[in-house]
């Protein structure tokens, strides 16, 4: 279940990590994460798959982040990973201006396959190495805004912006999430996944329309 | 999300033989055989034959003599560990220092409070009675074992009664349950085998909503309720698990033979062999790993592979996850363990070239049917864990084996990868709105049901329709465009 209200007061929502090799994607959300590592988790050393709780205005959050392999080659395995996902966060190294390109397909893609409910991250990472820049900062805040994403400047090394990033991230997935619970009226609350895909009403099996198919990109 | 990591065996002694090509798994597996034994010269890779079908092997042959000896042609060891359930590592001392393979994993990784009872109703033998172990071990491990043994005994048999409720009702002549048990299993052993009708995974999908729906009836009953009320440390999972034992053990051989089938048909099966004979020569980094991360050695790779077999004799979904989980556990613990250089923190950049490099020394036919096997009969809610994303991570790199064609851009998804993945995704979605509206739930199964049987003749693409797949077809078209693009823009 993508997003699960319990009468409204927890969410859980997927958030999958994207971006080439190398940015720096392991690295941002180990250090967002590093500690809340559960020793029960296969992962406790490791950084493929992590799970943070929060609290955000009273309201339990869930937060489950999927990180991907980012190299070319593994670049048709997308959408296995992003399936259901209410959030992705996309990482780009500053300093090498091919990782912002791959960032820009990837939300091509993830705006043709997913709609507008999920919501996109852009995240300029490496900002300790500002001197090498070769990504500037206009270019990639109005590339974001262009797109409905939101911009973030990050340093793993230095653990600077994550923490505002994931909590951004929580805040915005949980309007969704919000928005979506009053669209349905009261009660059930909705995955957000289900309005693209197969609903049941009353009995009935019923085709809903495809959920957003705008290509802002 | 039950933690539902590291609880269970990875020696399910219940469990059931699916279709299988490699020998049953010696019962008792061996953490730590004697140093001279270690001349593992090869990576052991099982036979990539041909299945055949529905032929569920007696569950007898493997508490016979005969388990040891298939311990892949090695002797019996000798190893004075090995206390019946509990040589998987738990109980354990530190590994003597005169040991020269180290244990994969050190942590709580497989005590299993549900083997004990099961291994007891399952009569199998341990191959090593319990007053063969030295006595310096044995007061340690005897020790831990009575203490977390108390603290975990009402939790087993608040587990056993649950176990039995259920199987009593599943037993009960005229019982609602009952009668919807039988008449699942015998439809779903029907089914399957005419092939221009239910190829294809919709029929899993059918099993896993007939699961739900079960579990339904189950919670319908107030005797069930009540004891639901007088047991409170059990999760959804233990109802599940129980559903399992008497719902999904007696088909899950056939499902098995099903979801081969299906795969031959489709060409899976060919495509991932004639691959693999194209990728197995590829160290990690030339798979994608970065320079200098570590592989499993010879030791830890026949480890996995004895793994893998408990995991293909699990009839449950849960039960194979968990064994998965252990599996992507010691791959790590071999790329931190086994890397020449020091990084000891790997993400998904590496461990999904391990993965496929650990896959390309595996039986990658008995893999994909269990992969499936798991992803479209695992209760959806968990599917969004750790368990659903290792899941999801063997199922790409199986993908990416079958899928390999070193002349085509890698951002290719085919077709037929976009349908297999628009068929899953429906699946989750129409079951997680039957879990919600659980009330209508069984009205929906009918309701479908009837609308297949009418449509038996049709093609699948006519039913599909009929059920709602119009926004299946919008998905693939917009996949379609969206490569298109894709494709341009490189």
């Amino acid at each position: 279940m993508a997003a699960g209200g319990m009468g409204g007061k927890t969410y859980s929502f997927k958030v999958v990590l994207l971006g080439e090799g190398c940015v720096g994607k392991t690295s941002l959300v180990l250090r967002y994460c590093e500690n809340k590592f559960n020793d029960k988790h296969i992962t406790t050393l490791q950084a493929s798959f992590l799970t943070k709780k929060l609290n955000i205005t009273g309201k339990r959050v869930n937060l489950a982040i999927w990180d991907t392999a980012g190299q070319e080659r593994f670049h048709a395995l997308g959408p296995i990973y992003y399936r259901d996902s209410n959030g992705a966060i996309l990482v780009y190294d500053v300093t090498d201006e091919d990782s912002f390109q791959k960032v820009k397909n990837w939300v091509k893609e993830l705006r043709k396959m997913l709609g507008n409910e999920i919501c996109l991250c852009i995240v300029g990472n490496k900002i300790d190495l500002d001197k090498d820049r070769h990504v500037s900062v206009e270019e990639a805040e109005s590339y974001a805004e262009s797109v409905g994403a939101k911009h973030y400047h990050t340093s793993a090394k230095l653990n600077k912006g994550i923490e505002e990033l994931f909590l951004d991230l929580c805040k915005r997935m949980m309007e969704t999430a919000q928005a979506e619970e009053r669209l349905k009226g009261n009660g059930a609350s909705q995955s957000a996944s289900s309005r693209r895909g197969v609903q049941i009403v009353d009995d009935e099996l019923q085709a809903t329309p495809a959920g957003g198919c705008c290509s802002s990109g | 999300m039950p933690p539902f990591l590291g609880l269970i065996r990875a020696q399910s002694a219940d469990s059931t033989h699916c279709t299988s090509s490699t020998p049953p798994a010696p019962e008792g597996v061996i953490l730590r055989r004697p140093s001279q034994d270690a001349t593992c010269s090869h990576p052991h890779r099982a036979s990539t034959g041909s299945l055949p079908p529905s032929t569920p092997s007696t569950l007898g042959s493997l508490g016979t003599t005969g388990s040891e000896l298939q311990n892949h042609g090695s002797p019996v060891p000798q190893s004075p560990h090995r206390v019946s359930w509990i040589e998987d590592g738990v109980w354990l001392p530190p590994p003597r220092p005169s040991s020269l393979l180290q244990p994969p994993m050190l942590e709580l990784d497989s005590l299993s409070i549900s083997s004990i009872e099961e291994e007891q109703e399952s009569h199998v033998p341990s191959p090593t009675p319990h007053h063969s172990s030295p006595h310096r071990l044995a007061d340690k491990v005897i020790n831990r074992l009575s203490a977390v043994g108390q603290a975990l005994g009402g939790l087993v048999s608040q587990r056993k009664r649950l176990n039995n409720r259920v199987q009593e009702m599943s037993e009960r002549k005229g019982g609602a349950f009952a009668e919807t048990v039988k008449e699942f299993v015998e439809m779903t052993l029907k089914r399957g085998t005419d092939p221009a009708r239910d190829m294809g995974f919709e029929f899993l999908q059918e099993v896993r909503s007939s699961l739900t729906s079960l579990r339904e009836t189950l919670l319908d009953y107030p005797e069930f309720q009540s004891l639901l009320d007088s047991i409170t440390d059990l999760s959804d999972l233990e109802i599940e698990l129980s559903l399992h034992k008497v719902a999904l053990k007696p088909v899950s051989a056939h499902l098995c033979s099903c979801i081969h089938t299906s795969r031959t048909n489709d060409g899976t099966f060919g495509r991932l062999q004639s691959n693999l004979r194209l990728l197995e020569k590829n160290s990690v980094e030339e798979l994608g790993g970065s320079l200098g991360v570590g592989v499993p050695d010879c030791v830890s790779l026949e480890r996995i592979q004895q793994r893998w077999t408990s995991m293909h004799e699990a009839y449950s979904p849960d039960k194979k996850v968990q064994i998965l989980l252990k599996v992507c556990k010691s791959i790590y613990h071999s790329m931190s363990a086994n890397a020449s250089s020091a990084r000891t923190v790997f993400g998904a950049d590496d461990f999904l070239p391990c993965l496929t490099w650990v896959l390309l020394r595996s039986d990658v036919v008995t893999l994909q049917v269990d992969t499936d096997y798991m992803m479209e009969l695992l209760d959806p809610t968990q599917l969004q864990g750790e368990g659903g994303y290792y899941l999801t991570t063997i199922y790409a790199s199986l993908y990416y084996i079958s899928s390999f064609q070193p002349r085509l851009p890698a951002r290719q998804l085919s077709v037929e990868a976009q349908h297999s993945l628009n068929q899953w995704h429906r699946r989750r979605t129409l079951h997680c709105e039957q879990s919600r509206r659980s009330k209508h739930r069984r009205t929906i199964r009918r309701q479908a049901c009837q609308e297949r049987g009418s449509q038996n003749s049709e093609t699948k693409t006519g039913s599909a329709e009929e059920s709602g797949e119009a926004n299946d077809s919008v998905d693939i078209d917009e996949s379609q465009q969206q490569m298109e693009s894709i494709r341009e823009a490189l």
